[in-house]
């Protein structure tokens, strides 16, 4: 009884002795595919990657400070702007506004979840 | 030695020697699939230090919902097929193509004739001329002794196409090799 395709390669995985042109073609690509790629990585693959990831740590804390520094100087120019002119948030465009601060509240919030699920959830599945 | 959930919370306290052990563990692994999706070796070389260093990257997120060389091999692939993409090769939907498996095995590459004294370094070459999708399917089987379903992770392919990649693979080379091995008859 001659076996399909499937059934040859099913059998041949299994170690099976069958005699046939197909059986032939498939034990010689079985033989093969087994051989590990020629390609090597170098004995010093790990340490050239440690290598780049404490060059890049220095890097990632002068942003840190960056970041700190531009937080603190948008604060500190906020401060002196509401200082020096008086700033009357009850007053203008604000008062307008202040009729909204339970929506401006929940777009807050809303913003603020949509970031702690990607985070947690979305990009983990994406990386 | 360390099991996994030791040697991740090892890294992610900031232990470098314990993410050195983990790229001795799985390097093996990496090489193989960035080896047979990408081929010149500096690129190989580049692609699979950039993988580790995403590992390191993400490591913090990995929830152990899989095993850890799994995980490694996801990010491998997607890697892999990114820089195929940025290098704009030409990547899926061949494997779809009734026509692709005729060109396949009707096809004649003077490259086929130079290395036919060495059976298994023809097969290889034959490999390398499959889709991605059938290359990536073979190594993982044969070489790394991964299952459907880890393959299907790391591919994000469903297990009956991992199946069905890996059976029509492994059928067109044999088409190949008996065409191969009829013109050396003839000879």
């Amino acid at each position: 009884m001659k076996l399909t395709d499937e059934e040859l390669q099913n059998q041949i995985e299994k170690g099976h002795a069958i005699e046939g042109e197909d059986a032939s073609a498939y034990k010689k690509i079985f033989s093969a595919l087994k051989k590990e790629p020629s390609f090597v990585l170098p004995a010093s693959f790990s340490d050239a990657i440690v290598k780049r990831i404490e060059m890049e740590k220095p890097q990632a804390s002068t942003d840190n400070l960056w970041l700190g520094l531009g937080i603190s100087g948008f604060v500190l120019a906020a401060i002196i702007t509401i200082v020096l002119t008086r700033f009357n948030p009850g007053a203008g465009a604000f008062k307008f506004l202040s009729g909204y601060a339970g929506l401006f509240a929940f777009g807050i919030v809303f913003i603020l979840l949509l970031n702690f699920f990607d985070k947690k959830f979305i990009r983990p599945l994406a990386s | 030695m360390m099991d996994d959930r030791a040697l991740v919370s090892a890294i992610v306290g900031g232990d470098l020697k314990a993410f050195k052990l983990l790229i001795k563990q799985h390097e093996r692994l990496v090489a193989h699939m960035v080896s047979r999706l990408i081929d010149r070796d500096e690129d190989r070389e580049e692609l699979c230090q950039d993988v580790f260093l995403k590992v390191y990257e993400k490591i913090a997120e990995f929830n152990f919902q899989s095993k850890l060389s799994t995980w490694i091999g996801t990010i491998a692939y997607r890697q892999g097929i990114n820089h195929l993409r940025k290098k704009k090769i030409e990547l899926s939907d061949i494997a779809e193509e009734d026509s692709f498996e005729a060109r396949f095995i009707a096809s004649e590459n003077p490259e086929e004739e130079l290395a036919d004294n060495d059976m298994d370094e023809w097969v290889m070459k034959m490999v390398d001329q499959l889709p991605v999708q059938y290359k990536t399917v073979l190594t993982l089987y044969h070489v790394d002794g991964m299952s459907y379903p880890e393959i299907g992770n790391i591919t994000g392919m469903p297990e009956g196409t991992v199946k069905n990649y890996l059976f029509r693979a492994r059928n067109l080379l044999k088409e190949k090799v008996k065409k191969h091995l009829g013109k050396e008859e003839m000879l």
